[in-house]
Order: C-alpha cells, then structure tokens, then sequence
C-alpha cells in the first residue's frame, strides 16, 4: 500500500483561504439586505458551495488526498445538489 | 472444514469477567451483545405498548385508556421502534457481532468510536423514554414529528426530538465506523467480489446512516428552534413552510426504511445459501441490487407525500421513482428462490424465518407499489393500510429476518445450542399471530379505518376483533420464541463449530468465537458460498 504522506498547508495559503472565506460572508450578508428575491436563496447556496469547497479542500486537505476519497466526496456533493434540487423544483412547479 | 464439538476455552465471553469489564469493553462482539440485550429489552417494551393499543381496539369506544394516553402510546411505541429498535437493531446487534468476524478482521477499524457508539444510543434510549415522564404531557405527534402540531403542541415534543436527535449520532459513528473498517480491515486476498452479502448491505447501509441521518439531525434541531426561539422555519406565520418539514424529514426517514431492511436482505443472503447447501444465486446481481436500492431509495421520499400539497411534477417524479426501487428488490427475491431451487434444502428455523421474510416482504412490497401509485394513494393515505404495509415491511422484513439471524448465529454467539422444536412453535404462532394482526389492517384501510384514532365506527367492530386478537396470539408466539432461547442459553447442548456447514468465515472459527476471532488473519482464495462438500439431505 502506498505510504500515506502528510500535507500541511503554508501560514501564507491557510491566512488567504481565510480572507476569501471571510470575504464571502460579507457579500453573502450584504446579498441578504438586498431585495434579489428567489435569487437571495440561489447566490446564498452559491455562496455556502464556494466556502464548503474552500474549507474542504484546504483546511480538510481533501486537495492532498487520493482521487478515490476526491471521487467518494464529490458522489456526496453531488447527491445533496440532487436533493436539494428535487425539493426546490418541488415549489416551483406547485 | 471440520466440526469441532468441544466449545473454545478461551473465548470473548470469559476473556474478562465482571460488569466492568463488559461497560469498559472496546470488543466488537461484546459491544454487539451489549446492543443486542438493549434493543430486545426495548423491543419487548414497545411491543407490550402495540398489545394495549389492540387491547384498546378490541371493542368500540373507551376500554382500558384514554384517548390522550392512546396518542401518547403510538407516538412511545413508533419512537422506541422506529429510532430505538429497528434503525440500529441489524446493524449495531448482527453488524457489530459478524462484520469484522465476516471480513476476517480481528475487530472494526475504531473500537473506541464503536464503544462511544453504544454509549450515545444509550443516552438518546434514556432521553426519549425520560421525555415521556419529565414534566407536561408525554409526546403524542407520532413518531412522524409532524408541523404544524409538533411545533405548537403542549407536550413534551423537545426532549422526544433531542432523543431521536441524540440516536441519530450513534447511527452515524457506527455507520462510519463500518465504512471505514471494510474499506482498511478486509482479510488478504478478500477483494471486493469475494466479500459475503451481509457486509456488502451493512456498507451500503453504512453509506444511508451517514449520508441521510445529518438530515433528520438538522430538521429536529430546526423544530426544537422554533419552539424555542420562534424562528420561522415551518410556520406559515412566521414566514415557514410546514411542507418543507415534509421534505426534510422524509429525505432521511425513507433512506432510514433502507437502513432498516438492507441489512435484512443480507442476512437472509447469507442464511439461503447455507441451508441449501449451495452458492447464493447471482452474488453480483445481489450486491449491485443492494446499491441500487441504496443510492434510488434516496429518491422516492416524496411519496410519502403526495396528499401534501406537492406540485404534479413532483407527484409524477416521485411515484416513478417508486416503481424503479421494486426492481432491485424483486431481483433480490428472486435470486433467493433461485438459490433454494436445486439445493439440498434443510428446513431449519432459521431458513423458516428467512423464508417467511421473503412471503411478508413481498405482501409489504406489493402494497408499497399501491401506495405508491397516486391515485390509490389518495384513498389509502393515513388509513391503517398504511400501518399494515409498513409493517409487513419493517417486522415482516426486518422483524423476521432479525428472529432468522438469531436463530442462525446462536450457537456461533453462545456455543450452545437451542430446542429445534420449540423454535419451530414459536415461529408457527409467531407468523400465525402477524397475519391475523396486519393482514385485517389492509382491510380497514381499504374500507376507510383512519390511522391512528383511539375509536372507530361500529362497522369496523368484528375486523378490529380479529386484529386484535391476531396481537395477542403475536406476542405469545414472541414470549415463546424469546423464551426458547434465554432458557438454552446456559441449559443447551454444547454447539459445534459448524452446525449448519456454512462455509463463511464465522463457521471457520470455535464457537463462542475467541477475543480477537482469528489466531491468524485467514487469506482469502475464493468466492464466497463455495461449497467444496456440500452435505445433502
């Protein structure tokens, strides 16, 4: 079996993925005062899906993994948009 | 493979002794055990909840209960069974015991996490049966939770949510832990195709615990939420939406349907090819099937909820879907029956119990697809149609097939073995007992009987009669099958190692199994189910 190698991310990557996610909470909060309507919810999901992969890909390392557990990961993801998809067509289409 | 007839000295179950040795344990035998007498004692609970119910039933209008005590005693027994009993019940009970013991592993990858595992089952059991007693009313929503009356009830609704939210957690560290132990701890030699059927369905229930029961977790916190803080979540007033609780809920509890029965249908796998004497007809049609029903099981919930108000599309998505998720489910059957045709089939009680499985699996699958048809839906939607379907499905199914894997495992649990004659009069009372109960249910849905309601119009009288003593001859046959076996538990016959020829890795270690299964992780050659010497009857 492959020898399993760990990774740690610099101070310089960690501060920056920070900034972003921070950044992204600002525009989601300021988004949220604006009248967009149905669109608040979509650029609010936007908003979570840009953060989640930041913090899942960096500060949980999944950028440093096999592909297998890269591959098992998206499965998920994909799975929840389905989800979450079929629910909202739901109150579209009542 | 030899029978060995002298029980092993040295074995999981005198390795330590005391009670502390058994709380403090990390073995996964011991922990299995341990869920084991948890989940029977809590079965037998609730059971004796579902008795009084038709007790209450037996004749119009009030007899033993109230109606509010009524409604608090169908939302108890749905908690205990639904959260308490049966969504652990097979995997944390039978997973635990025979998982590693399966993949020739000498315990899964985290025993602590599985020891933390029980504990917090323990306290969410704790919690829900306290939220009965600590103050106001005891909970009467079901155990469906449903807005708008889950959220405005006077009862003790919060303690009951925090307990099912509490049992979700040990359902997901067990379902990881199962992930991650067949993924690392498999024997040498065992690759994915020649692992048996009951690890293939405890992964690809592993993969619904972990995925699906977040869901559920996130839902209760948002009921209690507001209750509590009066966020608007599901109320209409608030700027809520009750149908989307709807969603949510169902997003997790029908997969949950999945977790329970899965791990049935590998059970039963297992305990065909073993009493036929022969290999399991179409393994990788099994195990695909097992994913299908997996990964297509996501996507049905909507079914539950076609008189909610959901849009037509959705209705029509739904219903599809439904009738998609039959297809790997009769493959199952099938290949079942095709393993039995041909074989030298012994007639022991637990392929009774695998076999009754399948004859109430499939009267529940049927009237799922009629439930799952739109327009009968309508007319049989919240009727006692319903309670009978989800019963044939879940005590049936999982009921049966959990009688079936003790029955199966005993003599590898205790090294001993049980009275063959009164396992099978307790079966026969037992099935006897189930079909007067539920089959006249089907019955009364048609005719219009509402679940749930403590009263009912005098035309229903003699249906409801037969029913309900179909309960009393059920439980008797429940005393009697239980009663069979903790009485050879310590008076049986020693067990051989191999009672019944199988040829999984269980069979190839002394019964009761040693502390750490294996002196030697075997190395995995062939497929499993190959029956070298098959004994013919």
């Amino acid at each position: 079996m492959k020898e399993h190698v760990n990774h740690i991310p610099s101070y310089n990557l960690i501060i920056k993925i920070l900034v972003a996610l921070l950044f992204f909470t600002f525009i989601n909060t300021v988004t949220s005062t604006e009248q967009f309507g149905t669109l608040a919810i979509v650029l609010s999901l936007v908003y979570a899906v840009v953060k989640s992969f930041l913090v899942l890909s960096y500060y949980m390392h999944l950028k440093y993994e096999s592909r297998f557990m890269q591959y098992m990961v998206t499965g998920v993801f994909v799975l929840f948009t389905l989800v979450i998809f079929i629910t909202f067509i739901d109150y579209s289409f009542r | 493979m030899d029978n060995v007839t002298t029980p092993s000295q040295e074995n999981y179950l005198n390795h330590k002794t005391g009670l502390w040795s058994w709380l403090t344990t990390t073995d996964h035998k011991r922990i299995g055990l341990m869920y084991l007498y948890a989940i029977v004692i809590f079965f037998l609970s609730a059971a004796v909840l579902g008795l009084m119910m038709k007790v209450e039933k037996m004749v119009p209008g009030q007899t033993i209960m109230t109606a509010q005590t009524y409604n608090a005693m169908f939302t108890l027994h749905g908690i205990i069974m639904i959260f308490i009993v049966v969504v652990p019940g097979l995997s944390a009970v039978f997973g635990n015991f025979f998982l590693p013991i399966l993949i020739g592993a000498k315990d899964v990858k985290f025993p602590k996490l599985n020891l933390l595992s029980f504990y917090v089952y323990i306290a969410g059991a704790i919690l829900g049966l306290f939220s009965q007693f600590a103050g106001g009313h005891s909970p009467d929503t079901g155990w469906t939770f449903y807005v708008p009356y889950s959220t405005t009830a006077s009862s003790n609704v919060v303690l009951a949510l925090t307990a099912a939210f509490v049992l979700g957690f040990s359902s997901i560290l067990t379902g990881l832990n199962f992930i991650v132990t067949i993924h690392k701890m498999r024997a040498p030699g065992m690759t994915w195709f020649r692992m048996p059927l009951f690890p293939w369905s405890l992964y690809a229930t592993a993969w619904i615990q972990v995925l699906a029961t977040p869901v559920i977790g996130i839902t209760l916190l948002m009921v209690i939420a507001e209750r509590v803080l009066h966020i608007g979540f599901f109320d209409p007033a608030l700027g809520g939406d009750p149908v989307l609780y709807q969603h949510l809920f169902w997003i997790y509890s029908h997969p949950a349907v999945y977790v329970m029965i899965l791990p049935a249908m590998g059970i039963v796998s297992e305990i065909f090819p073993t009493f036929s004497q022969k290999p399991i007809f179409g393994y990788g049609a099994i195990v695909v099937s097992s994913l299908a029903i997996a990964l297509v099981g996501y996507f049905v919930w909507g079914h539950h909820m076609f008189t909610s108000g959901i849009s037509y599309w959705s209705r029509w998505f739904f219903s599809f879907l439904t009738f998609i998720v039959a297809v790997p489910s009769a493959i199952k059957v099938f290949n079942w029956v095709s393993t039995m045709y041909g074989g030298s089939v012994d007639m022991k009680p637990p392929l009774l119990y695998a076999i009754s499985f399948i004859f109430l699996f499939m009267i529940g699958g049927f009237t799922g697809l009629t439930l799952g048809s739109l327009a009968p839906n309508i007319q049989l939607h919240d009727t006692d149609f319903v309670v009978a379907h989800f019963h044939y499905i879940i005590f049936g199914g999982m009921g049966f097939a959990f009688f079936a894997a003790m029955h199966y495992w005993y003599p590898k649990i205790y090294g001993v073995m049980y009275s063959d004659r009164w396992a099978y009069i307790g079966w026969g009372v037992l099935f006897t007992g189930f079909n007067i109960l539920y089959f006249p249910m089907f019955i009364l849905g048609i005719q219009g009987m509402p679940r749930r309601y403590f009263d009912y119009l005098p035309e229903f009288k003699t249906t409801q009669m037969i029913s309900s003593i179909g309960a009393v001859i059920l439980f008797t046959g429940l005393i009697i099958m239980i009663s069979n076996l903790i009485y050879h538990r310590r008076r049986g016959a020693i067990a051989p190692q191999n009672p019944w020829h199988g040829v999984t890795l269980e069979w190839m270690i002394p019964s009761p199994p040693p502390h750490e299964n294996f002196d030697e992780v075997p190395t995995i050659t062939e497929e499993p189910y190959t029956f070298h010497n098959p004994v013919t009857k």
